[in-house]
Protein backbone atom coordinates (compact mmCIF):
# COMPACT_ATOMS: atom_id res chain seq x y z
CA UNK A 1 0.00 0.00 0.00
CA UNK A 2 1.60 3.15 -0.83
CA UNK A 3 2.23 6.31 1.16
CA UNK A 4 -1.20 8.79 1.41
CA UNK A 5 0.40 11.48 -0.64
CA UNK A 6 -0.81 14.13 1.43
CA UNK A 7 0.92 13.55 4.54
CA UNK A 8 3.72 15.75 4.49
CA UNK A 9 1.07 18.99 3.36
CA UNK A 10 -1.71 17.77 5.75
CA UNK A 11 -0.99 19.82 8.34
CA UNK A 12 -1.42 23.06 5.59
CA UNK A 13 -5.40 21.92 5.36
CA UNK A 14 -6.91 23.51 2.03
CA UNK A 15 -3.70 25.27 1.54
CA UNK A 16 -1.61 21.76 0.65
CA UNK A 17 -2.09 22.00 -3.39
CA UNK A 18 -1.28 25.45 -3.52
CA UNK A 19 2.13 24.91 -0.95
CA UNK A 20 2.98 21.61 -3.14
CA UNK A 21 2.59 23.98 -6.39
CA UNK A 22 4.85 26.39 -4.82
CA UNK A 23 7.62 24.25 -3.42
CA UNK A 24 7.42 22.70 -7.07
CA UNK A 25 8.05 26.02 -8.63
CA UNK A 26 10.75 27.70 -5.83
CA UNK A 27 12.65 23.89 -6.55
CA UNK A 28 14.36 25.16 -9.85
CA UNK A 29 15.38 28.96 -8.47
CA UNK A 30 14.07 31.54 -6.64
CA UNK A 31 10.82 33.18 -7.55
CA UNK A 32 8.34 36.28 -6.43
CA UNK A 33 4.97 36.24 -5.91
CA UNK A 34 3.96 37.20 -9.41
CA UNK A 35 6.76 34.91 -11.22
CA UNK A 36 4.94 32.08 -8.94
CA UNK A 37 1.88 32.56 -9.88
CA UNK A 38 2.73 32.39 -13.48
CA UNK A 39 4.88 29.15 -12.59
CA UNK A 40 1.83 27.33 -11.02
CA UNK A 41 -0.22 28.46 -14.06
CA UNK A 42 2.41 26.44 -16.06
CA UNK A 43 1.93 23.60 -14.05
CA UNK A 44 -1.73 23.13 -13.20
CA UNK A 45 -3.56 25.41 -15.96
CA UNK A 46 -5.20 27.65 -13.48
CA UNK A 47 -4.00 30.50 -11.01
CA UNK A 48 -4.67 30.77 -7.19
CA UNK A 49 -5.84 33.66 -5.62
CA UNK A 50 -3.65 36.36 -4.16
CA UNK A 51 -4.89 35.85 -1.53
CA UNK A 52 -4.76 32.05 -1.75
CA UNK A 53 -1.48 32.22 -2.42
CA UNK A 54 0.05 34.23 0.03
CA UNK A 55 -1.81 32.50 3.26
CA UNK A 56 0.38 29.53 1.41
CA UNK A 57 3.34 31.09 1.19
CA UNK A 58 2.82 32.49 5.11
CA UNK A 59 2.27 28.39 5.96
CA UNK A 60 4.82 27.01 3.92
CA UNK A 61 7.73 30.26 5.66
CA UNK A 62 6.00 28.99 8.99
CA UNK A 63 7.41 25.66 8.96
CA UNK A 64 10.30 26.76 7.15
CA UNK A 65 9.81 25.41 3.71
CA UNK A 66 10.42 28.54 1.84
CA UNK A 67 12.42 31.70 3.29
CA UNK A 68 12.33 35.10 1.56
CA UNK A 69 15.53 36.74 -0.03
CA UNK A 70 16.73 40.08 1.48
CA UNK A 71 15.94 42.94 -1.22
CA UNK A 72 14.92 46.54 -1.56
CA UNK A 73 12.54 45.38 -4.29
CA UNK A 74 8.60 45.35 -2.68
CA UNK A 75 8.18 41.70 -5.25
CA UNK A 76 10.41 39.84 -2.52
CA UNK A 77 11.32 36.47 -4.14
CA UNK A 78 11.70 33.54 -2.24
CA UNK A 79 13.64 30.44 -2.49
CA UNK A 80 12.88 26.39 -1.09
CA UNK A 81 15.06 25.49 2.05
CA UNK A 82 16.61 22.28 2.81
CA UNK A 83 13.72 21.25 4.33
CA UNK A 84 11.35 22.29 1.73
CA UNK A 85 13.11 20.49 -0.79
CA UNK A 86 13.12 16.95 1.66
CA UNK A 87 9.53 17.31 2.00
CA UNK A 88 9.04 17.91 -1.80
CA UNK A 89 11.25 14.92 -2.22
CA UNK A 90 9.06 12.57 0.03
CA UNK A 91 5.69 14.48 -1.50
CA UNK A 92 7.13 13.17 -4.89
CA UNK A 93 8.11 9.59 -3.97
CA UNK A 94 4.66 9.51 -2.11
CA UNK A 95 2.68 10.49 -5.18
CA UNK A 96 4.86 8.35 -7.81
CA UNK A 97 3.95 5.42 -5.91
CA UNK A 98 0.57 6.02 -5.89
CA UNK A 99 0.85 6.51 -9.72
CA UNK A 100 2.84 2.80 -10.07
CA UNK A 101 -0.14 1.36 -7.54
CA UNK A 102 -2.95 2.70 -9.42
CA UNK A 103 -1.61 1.86 -12.60
CA UNK A 104 -0.78 -1.89 -11.88
CA UNK A 105 -4.95 -1.49 -10.32
CA UNK A 106 -5.45 -0.85 -13.68
CA UNK A 107 -3.47 -3.25 -15.28
CA UNK A 108 -5.16 -5.74 -13.28
CA UNK A 109 -8.73 -5.16 -14.14
CA UNK B 1 5.62 47.55 -14.03
CA UNK B 2 1.20 47.91 -13.64
CA UNK B 3 -0.87 45.18 -15.59
CA UNK B 4 -2.69 46.41 -18.56
CA UNK B 5 -4.81 43.47 -18.27
CA UNK B 6 -7.99 42.93 -15.95
CA UNK B 7 -10.19 46.10 -14.41
CA UNK B 8 -8.69 49.12 -13.00
CA UNK B 9 -11.56 49.30 -10.14
CA UNK B 10 -11.08 45.75 -9.44
CA UNK B 11 -7.57 46.63 -9.10
CA UNK B 12 -7.77 49.44 -6.82
CA UNK B 13 -10.42 47.58 -4.70
CA UNK B 14 -8.18 44.83 -4.51
CA UNK B 15 -5.43 47.26 -2.54
CA UNK B 16 -7.66 48.74 -0.69
CA UNK B 17 -9.00 45.55 0.66
CA UNK B 18 -5.50 44.66 1.81
CA UNK B 19 -6.32 46.91 4.69
CA UNK B 20 -8.91 44.97 5.71
CA UNK B 21 -6.22 42.17 6.62
CA UNK B 22 -5.09 42.09 10.28
CA UNK B 23 -2.25 43.66 11.65
CA UNK B 24 0.65 41.25 11.66
CA UNK B 25 -0.19 39.92 8.34
CA UNK B 26 -0.08 43.81 7.25
CA UNK B 27 3.34 44.16 8.44
CA UNK B 28 4.60 40.99 7.12
CA UNK B 29 3.00 40.62 3.37
CA UNK B 30 1.16 44.16 2.53
CA UNK B 31 4.44 45.36 0.56
CA UNK B 32 5.03 42.34 -1.42
CA UNK B 33 0.73 41.37 -2.21
CA UNK B 34 0.28 45.46 -2.80
CA UNK B 35 3.80 45.05 -5.31
CA UNK B 36 1.55 41.68 -6.80
CA UNK B 37 -1.65 43.51 -7.19
CA UNK B 38 -0.31 46.13 -9.48
CA UNK B 39 1.76 43.50 -11.51
CA UNK B 40 -0.66 40.93 -11.60
CA UNK B 41 -4.17 41.26 -14.28
CA UNK B 42 -6.62 41.67 -11.36
CA UNK B 43 -10.10 40.36 -11.83
CA UNK B 44 -13.25 41.10 -9.60
CA UNK B 45 -12.61 37.08 -8.55
CA UNK B 46 -9.52 38.10 -7.09
CA UNK B 47 -10.87 40.13 -5.41
CA UNK B 48 -13.48 38.10 -4.02
CA UNK B 49 -10.56 35.92 -3.20
CA UNK B 50 -8.67 38.46 -1.00
CA UNK B 51 -12.01 39.38 0.95
CA UNK B 52 -12.38 35.62 1.78
CA UNK B 53 -8.72 35.07 2.71
CA UNK B 54 -9.14 38.76 4.72
CA UNK B 55 -11.95 37.30 6.55
CA UNK B 56 -10.15 33.92 6.89
CA UNK B 57 -7.06 35.44 8.56
CA UNK B 58 -8.99 37.37 10.79
CA UNK B 59 -9.98 33.98 12.14
CA UNK B 60 -6.57 32.07 12.52
CA UNK B 61 -4.53 32.85 15.26
CA UNK B 62 -1.93 34.77 13.02
CA UNK B 63 -4.67 38.16 13.39
CA UNK B 64 -3.15 37.81 17.32
CA UNK B 65 0.19 37.50 16.12
CA UNK B 66 0.90 33.49 16.72
CA UNK B 67 2.01 31.25 13.90
CA UNK B 68 -1.12 29.70 12.86
CA UNK B 69 -0.43 25.98 13.29
CA UNK B 70 0.46 26.88 17.39
CA UNK B 71 -1.62 24.96 19.68
CA UNK B 72 -1.23 28.18 22.28
CA UNK B 73 -2.64 30.63 19.18
CA UNK B 74 -5.74 28.42 18.90
CA UNK B 75 -5.77 29.28 22.76
CA UNK B 76 -6.13 32.36 22.04
CA UNK B 77 -9.17 31.80 19.81
CA UNK B 78 -11.24 29.57 21.85
CA UNK B 79 -10.50 32.14 25.01
CA UNK B 80 -12.13 34.77 22.91
CA UNK B 81 -15.12 32.32 21.91
CA UNK B 82 -15.15 31.49 25.34
CA UNK B 83 -15.81 34.66 27.25
CA UNK B 84 -18.61 35.58 24.32
CA UNK B 85 -20.54 32.47 25.62
CA UNK B 86 -20.13 33.39 29.29
CA UNK B 87 -20.96 37.01 28.11
CA UNK B 88 -24.38 35.84 26.30
CA UNK B 89 -25.60 33.25 28.68
CA UNK B 90 -24.83 35.96 31.94
CA UNK B 91 -26.69 38.31 29.65
CA UNK B 92 -29.74 35.48 28.93
CA UNK B 93 -29.88 34.30 32.49
CA UNK B 94 -30.15 38.00 33.19
CA UNK B 95 -33.13 38.53 30.81
CA UNK B 96 -34.76 35.80 32.04
CA UNK B 97 -34.61 36.93 35.76
CA UNK B 98 -35.55 40.45 34.70
CA UNK B 99 -38.65 39.41 32.60
CA UNK B 100 -39.78 37.43 35.79
CA UNK B 101 -39.49 40.47 38.43
CA UNK B 102 -41.19 42.55 35.17
CA UNK B 103 -43.86 40.24 35.57
CA UNK B 104 -44.77 40.38 39.11
CA UNK B 105 -45.36 43.84 39.01
CA UNK B 106 -41.84 44.95 40.76
CA UNK B 107 -40.40 48.66 39.64
CA UNK B 108 -36.73 49.34 40.03
CA UNK B 109 -36.19 52.25 41.56
CA UNK B 110 -33.91 55.01 40.65
CA UNK B 111 -31.40 54.44 43.40
CA UNK B 112 -31.05 50.83 42.93
CA UNK B 113 -30.31 51.55 39.59
CA UNK B 114 -27.86 54.30 39.98
CA UNK B 115 -26.25 52.04 43.14
CA UNK B 116 -25.71 49.19 40.56
CA UNK B 117 -23.96 51.13 37.68
CA UNK B 118 -22.08 52.69 40.21
CA UNK B 119 -20.81 49.52 41.27
CA UNK B 120 -20.26 48.18 37.85
CA UNK B 121 -18.54 52.05 37.18
CA UNK B 122 -16.13 50.49 40.63
CA UNK B 123 -15.24 47.41 38.74
CA UNK B 124 -14.49 48.94 35.10
CA UNK B 125 -11.97 52.07 36.94
CA UNK B 126 -9.77 48.93 38.40
CA UNK B 127 -9.71 46.81 36.14
CA UNK B 128 -8.53 49.48 33.53
CA UNK B 129 -6.20 50.70 36.45
CA UNK B 130 -4.96 47.13 36.56
CA UNK B 131 -4.38 47.38 32.96
CA UNK B 132 -1.87 50.29 33.01
CA UNK B 133 -0.45 49.19 36.22
CA UNK B 134 0.71 45.91 34.23
CA UNK B 135 1.55 47.71 31.14
CA UNK B 136 3.99 50.57 32.95
CA UNK B 137 5.53 47.58 35.00
CA UNK B 138 6.35 45.41 31.66
CA UNK B 139 8.15 48.54 30.00
CA UNK B 140 10.46 49.78 33.19
CA UNK B 141 10.96 45.79 34.54
CA UNK B 142 10.85 43.56 30.57
CA UNK B 143 12.46 40.60 32.87
CA UNK B 144 10.80 40.71 36.25
CA UNK B 145 8.66 37.04 36.11
CA UNK B 146 4.83 37.77 35.83
CA UNK B 147 4.13 36.11 39.25
CA UNK B 148 6.21 38.73 40.80
CA UNK B 149 4.11 41.95 38.99
CA UNK B 150 1.97 43.82 41.10
CA UNK B 151 -1.46 45.06 40.34
CA UNK B 152 -3.03 41.81 38.81
CA UNK B 153 -6.62 41.42 39.27
CA UNK B 154 -6.76 38.30 41.72
CA UNK B 155 -8.91 35.02 41.14
CA UNK B 156 -11.68 36.76 44.85
CA UNK B 157 -11.61 40.26 42.64
CA UNK B 158 -12.87 37.96 39.55
CA UNK B 159 -15.28 36.19 41.46
CA UNK B 160 -16.41 39.86 43.09
CA UNK B 161 -17.00 41.24 39.35
CA UNK B 162 -18.96 38.46 38.19
CA UNK B 163 -21.21 38.78 41.88
CA UNK B 164 -21.22 42.86 40.80
CA UNK B 165 -22.01 42.69 36.68
CA UNK B 166 -24.57 40.01 37.12
CA UNK B 167 -27.58 42.04 39.46
CA UNK B 168 -26.30 45.14 37.12
CA UNK B 169 -27.72 43.33 34.17
CA UNK B 170 -30.47 42.21 35.82
CA UNK B 171 -31.01 45.94 36.37
CA UNK B 172 -30.73 46.97 33.29
CA UNK B 173 -33.16 44.57 31.64
CA UNK B 174 -35.87 45.08 34.49
CA UNK B 175 -36.10 48.70 34.88
CA UNK B 176 -38.34 50.14 32.17
CA UNK B 177 -36.53 51.86 28.57
CA UNK B 178 -35.95 55.46 28.74
CA UNK B 179 -38.28 58.01 26.83
CA UNK B 180 -35.47 59.69 25.07
CA UNK B 181 -33.98 57.08 23.34
CA UNK B 182 -34.56 57.05 19.70
CA UNK B 183 -36.64 54.01 17.90
CA UNK B 184 -33.26 52.42 17.07
CA UNK B 185 -31.50 53.03 19.90
CA UNK B 186 -33.73 50.44 21.53
CA UNK B 187 -33.44 48.28 18.71
CA UNK B 188 -29.53 47.70 19.21
CA UNK B 189 -29.65 48.06 23.15
CA UNK B 190 -30.00 43.93 23.46
CA UNK B 191 -26.72 43.82 21.32
CA UNK B 192 -24.55 46.87 23.14
CA UNK B 193 -25.31 44.85 26.32
CA UNK B 194 -24.14 41.58 25.14
CA UNK B 195 -21.39 43.59 23.77
CA UNK B 196 -20.61 45.41 26.75
CA UNK B 197 -20.39 41.75 28.83
CA UNK B 198 -17.82 41.05 26.02
CA UNK B 199 -15.87 43.61 26.90
CA UNK B 200 -15.65 43.40 30.66
CA UNK B 201 -15.31 39.79 30.88
CA UNK B 202 -12.35 39.90 28.26
CA UNK B 203 -10.67 43.13 29.94
CA UNK B 204 -11.21 41.54 33.13
CA UNK B 205 -9.64 38.32 32.61
CA UNK B 206 -7.18 39.25 30.78
CA UNK B 207 -5.92 42.00 33.28
CA UNK B 208 -5.49 38.95 35.88
CA UNK B 209 -2.50 37.61 37.09
CA UNK B 210 -3.23 33.99 36.12
CA UNK B 211 -4.17 34.62 32.61
CA UNK B 212 -1.22 36.78 32.46
CA UNK B 213 1.45 34.12 33.35
CA UNK B 214 -0.66 31.22 31.47
CA UNK B 215 -0.35 33.36 28.14
CA UNK B 216 3.86 33.56 28.84
CA UNK B 217 4.11 30.17 29.68
CA UNK B 218 2.14 28.42 26.34
CA UNK B 219 4.25 31.56 24.47
CA UNK B 220 7.59 30.37 26.13
CA UNK B 221 6.79 26.28 25.04
CA UNK B 222 4.89 27.48 22.00
CA UNK B 223 8.22 29.34 20.49
CA UNK B 224 10.51 26.18 22.14
CA UNK B 225 8.65 23.29 19.95
CA UNK B 226 8.76 25.49 17.07
CA UNK B 227 12.57 26.00 16.73
CA UNK B 228 12.49 29.49 17.21
CA UNK B 229 16.23 30.92 17.75
CA UNK B 230 15.13 34.41 16.90
CA UNK B 231 11.76 36.33 16.55
CA UNK B 232 9.20 34.61 14.65
CA UNK B 233 7.66 35.81 11.52
CA UNK B 234 4.55 36.76 13.24
CA UNK B 235 5.39 38.41 16.22
CA UNK B 236 3.81 41.74 16.22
Amino acid sequence: MPQTSTEPFAPLGRMSEVGFNILVALANAPKHGYEMLLAIEQQTGSQPGPGTLYAAIAALEERRWIEPIATDDPRRPYQITPDGQRVLRVQLAAQSAEVRFASSTLADA
Amino acid sequence: MTSTKGSSRARSAAIRLLGWYPRPWKRRYLVEMRALLEQMPVRWRQVANLAVMAVREWCSPRALGWPARSAAGRVQVVRAVTYFTIAFALDGIARVIAWKIRAEGITIIDSVSTTAAMLLLAVAIRTFAAQLQYERHKKKYPKVLESQRRGLIGGWEIVLWACLLFPYLVVRHAEPIPAYLSRSMVQIRPFIDVLQVFVWTNVTLRASAQTKRLARVQRSVNLRNLGYRRTPPFTD
